[in-house]
């Protein structure tokens, strides 16, 4: 019966050939590898007599690793290390099976003024996917690779790179038994930190303004928890919020004219929402729960939240005017300090996991929890403007550090830093201008 | 935006001129010419699976399936009418001797004759009867081999679709309900002659994941034999992920 | 649910106690010369004299309910209290680092407040009192273990 069967089908299938002589072969592919996109960068030619402290092409693959998209091939695997789009021979990439090739070169036009230059070539169709050249001084190299990382980034994946944002982060040092805090304010891979706020007290909460002009925060310095406003550019700063009570958990609304905020100046934490201009305010959540951490929609109109209304914090969504109110998460007995993606699909959260604190995405079509980290004390989640990313806080041998991991779970890394505990990240939007203070 | 001014360069040398252009009209020449060379070489290997196909078709009734038991029944029975055919043929001729000596014997010379032409028409006839035969022994071998070289070509096909399911990186935009059509060119080795998209999915990062997939898959396994190989000079590939 | 109970009982027991003591005649506790003049901060501005030196009330993981050690420990400052109307008290609460910050600053800000709705119970006036909440700001033991997260979970009571 079998053989009759494979018989038929033989039959059938030549048949099908006869009748289609012409019809090509067709192989349909439906499996492939989830991994990064393999790119040989090939180390920049430099020409100058003082070679600058930073390493372009390096700074470029660190950047393109850490993103979980791409797999940097080994220079030690090259064949040649071409620095000209004349010198580069296309075959020497495909046997090593690169799909993308970068090179560059550093000139030094007169000291401290450089001239940085790469192309990006797509290997397989021979082809150049981006070149560009720029002059920069010393103290713009750093950004001026960032933005090669985003170029790469958005050639080869069709998604805008987000390496020249920036980040915002706590640290605490110990020094002669008082405590240090800093607000600091570093390139997206961590690299020169300025100090936006240093305190005696605890700092908390850093939140950028969807403009990325300015952070709002709450700092302790006057013995309880106030959430003030500050330009990025300039240090000046306001009170925005210094109720009897916690004055907390600062979110701006996506046009960057509303504040949500957790206050607890009626007796218990609350949500409310702050109108800039007027400093008017309006009550969105009314009950005995505490209710905080909220965050808003990329649409502006709604509002996630933790509260452990139901006596555990568990994460809830409302409407932006405090109606509509629905549980999000029923898995697991800790989830909180949610916030949206770009695209306003996927929630960011902490969630507690077999006594563990994770990083986790709730996709809020299905409602489906994805656990990110296998690290514990993992928290303040803050997605990448381009959604690809997450960056968090975490301890690693008993101190705090910050890491970041792709929006699949695949890659992680964690940040190195000098000095102290490090914690509640939060990654600027897009629009942020880069500043450089040597 | 980052404050740094950036000069776009272009992949030609950033003189640009005349120079350039003659380069680009030049290669462009070359792939012109590449295409309309490979178009011929592929057209004219169409045609040998063809030629084969076309002699079963006609033999066989094209809407019987060539199973091999089936093939020598079907080719006795043509040899029983072509038998009786000759047979009737022969009592012919032999009405006709035994009239013709009956009736006169004077015409020997001419009776001669005719015996010799009858007798080089009986071995005409037979030869072509064996030609027949043999042919449609051919015919049915070389089934027998296309049977057995779509097993073949099925067994290639899993070889060749699981290196290149290998070596696609898969972009996480390529999700399922996307499609990509791409046409591949192989040379005998399999090599890659030229992988082109000729349905895209939209999406250029997975149409290009696509085309890079199947160059670093390169070479393909492809059959040894030449015949089997023309099966493979042309493959599609749909790449059609599922989550 | 025995929890709860538990502790209802234990309120209800400090709650006849502290009647008891405030029976007592109030002359017995000298009063503290530096405690009546301390300002925000002044932790050590006060000697143990009379009043307990216990002055940290601990608590449960995600918890504000006030256990029996605890309570006892509140009922003895309430008497201090009692019996100094001069001073006003400052109720700090704490959390230890594990959950969310901004959670646990409500968190920190519950503690405090079920220690002040007890001394207010007691007979403390409301206006004496004044509840902060730290979060997980301010531990007491820096390490990453049960130990130290049971220390961290608190509220200090400063006079």
């Amino acid at each position: 019966m079998k053989t009759r069967l494979i018989g038929t089908s033989i039959g059938l299938a030549l048949l099908l050939w006869f009748n289609n002589a012409m019809a090509i072969l067709t192989i349909e592919i439906t499996q492939g590898v989830e991994k990064g996109l393999p790119i040989a960068i090939v180390p920049f030619a430099w020409e100058g007599a003082n070679k600058p402290a930073h390493d372009i092409a390096q700074i470029v693959e660190v950047d393109l690793v850490r993103s979980g998209r791409f797999t940097s091939l080994s220079p030690k695997d090259f064949l040649s290390y071409p620095q000209k789009d004349t010198d580069v021979d296309f075959k020497d990439w495909r046997l090593i099976k690169a799909e993308a090739l970068l090179i560059g070169s550093v000139r030094e036009l007169k000291p401290g003024r450089y001239q940085v230059e790469f192309r990006l070539f797509d290997v397989f169709k021979k082809a150049q996917l981006a070149g560009y050249r720029y002059v920069v001084g010393s103290e713009m190299l750093r950004a001026a690779a960032h933005q090669i990382s985003d170029i790469v980034y958005e050639k080869l994946t069709g998604e805008p790179g987000a390496f020249s944002t920036r980040i915002a982060y706590v640290t605490k040092e110990v020094s002669n038994r008082t405590h240090i805090y800093k607000l600091q304010i570093a390139d997206s891979d961590g690299y020169g930190p300025v100090t936006a706020v240093k305190s005696k007290e605890p700092l908390m909460s850093p939140a950028w303004s969807p403009d990325g002009q300015k952070l709002a925060y709450v700092s302790f310095e006057r013995k309880r928890s106030m959430v003030y406003v500050q330009n990025v550019a300039d240090g000046k700063r306001q009170m925005l919020a210094e109720f009897e009570g916690i004055n907390s958990a600062p979110a701006w609304s996506p046009d960057g004219r509303r504040m949500a905020l957790t206050l607890s100046k009626d007796g218990n934490a609350e949500i409310y929402i702050m109108e800039l201009a007027t400093r008017a305010l309006r009550r969105l959540t009314r009950n005995s729960a505490i209710d905080t951490e909220p965050a808003w929609s990329p649409d502006g109109r709604q509002l996630v939240f933790t509260s452990d209304r139901v006596g555990q914090p568990q994460i809830y969504r409302m409407n932006a005017d405090g109606s509509g109110v629905e549980r999000l998460t029923f898995e697991g007995s800790y989830n909180a300090r949610p916030s949206y993606s770009a695209d306003g699909k996927t929630l960011a959260l902490v969630t507690l996991q077999g006594g563990r604190y994770h990083i986790g995405t709730l996709q809020l079509d299905n409602l489906a929890l994805q656990t990110l980290t296998d690290t514990q004390l993992d928290e303040s989640p803050s997605f990448a403007p381009n959604g690809r990313m997450l960056l968090y806080a975490t301890e690693i041998r008993g101190k705090g550090v910050l890491a970041s991991v792709s929006a699949d779970g695949r890659t992680r890394h964690t940040y190195r830093f000098e000095m102290g505990e490090v914690r509640e990240p939060a990654w600027s939007p897009y629009n942020q201008q880069l500043r450089y203070k040597e | 935006m980052v404050v740094t001014q950036a000069i776009r360069i272009s992949h030609d040398h950033p003189e640009g001129g005349i120079k350039p252009f003659a380069y680009s009209l030049a290669i462009h020449l070359m792939i012109v010419a590449l295409v309309g060379l490979s178009f011929h070489w592929s057209a004219s290997n169409q045609i040998l699976p063809q030629h084969i196909i076309k002699a079963v078709i006609v033999e066989q009734g094209a809407t019987e399936p060539p199973k091999e038991e089936k093939k020598t029944e079907e080719v006795k029975p043509k040899e029983d009418s072509k038998q009786k055919k000759i047979e009737q043929e022969k009592a012919r001729e032999l009405e006709k001797k035994k009239q013709t000596l009956a009736e006169e014997k004077k015409r020997k010379a001419l009776e001669v004759k005719k015996k010799q032409e009858a007798e080089k028409r009986r071995k005409q006839a037979e030869q072509s009867l064996q030609e027949m035969l043999q042919q449609e022994e051919a015919e049915a071998q070389q089934a027998a081999k296309a049977a057995q070289a779509a097993s073949l070509v099925d067994q290639y096909k899993v070889a060749i679709r699981q290196k290149v399911s290998r070596n696609w990186v898969r972009p996480p935009a390529a999700r399922s309900g996307l499609q990509c059509m791409v046409r591949v060119r192989l040379v005998p080795s399999g090599e890659v002659l030229e992988a082109k998209v000729v349905r895209s999915s939209g999406d250029t990062v997975f149409d290009r994941s696509v085309e890079n997939a199947v160059y670093k898959a390169a070479p393909l396994p492809i059959p040894q034999d030449t015949e089997l190989f023309d099966f493979f000079r042309e493959i599609e590939f749909l790449f059609s992920p599922e989550d | 649910m025995m929890k709860k109970f538990w502790m209802l009982a234990t309120v209800v027991s400090v709650l006849l106690l502290a009647a008891c003591a405030s029976q007592q005649p109030a002359g017995d506790t000298p009063v503290d010369e530096g405690a009546q003049t301390s300002g925000a901060g002044a932790d050590q501005g006060m000697d143990a004299g009379d009043v307990s030196s216990e002055r940290v009330v601990h608590f449960e993981f995600d918890s504000s309910a006030i256990d029996a050690e605890g309570a006892a420990i509140v009922e003895a400052n309430a008497k201090y209290l009692n019996a100094n109307t001069s001073v006003s008290v400052r109720l700090e609460g704490h959390c230890d680092e594990r959950g969310t910050r901004e959670y646990n600053l409500a968190l920190g800000e519950r503690r405090a407040k079920a220690v002040e709705r007890m001394l207010k119970a007691l007979g403390v006036s409301g206006a004496r009192i004044k509840t902060v909440s730290y979060g997980e700001e301010k531990p007491v033991d820096g390490d990453h273990n049960e130990s130290a997260w049971r220390q961290n979970r608190r509220v200090e009571i400063k006079y």
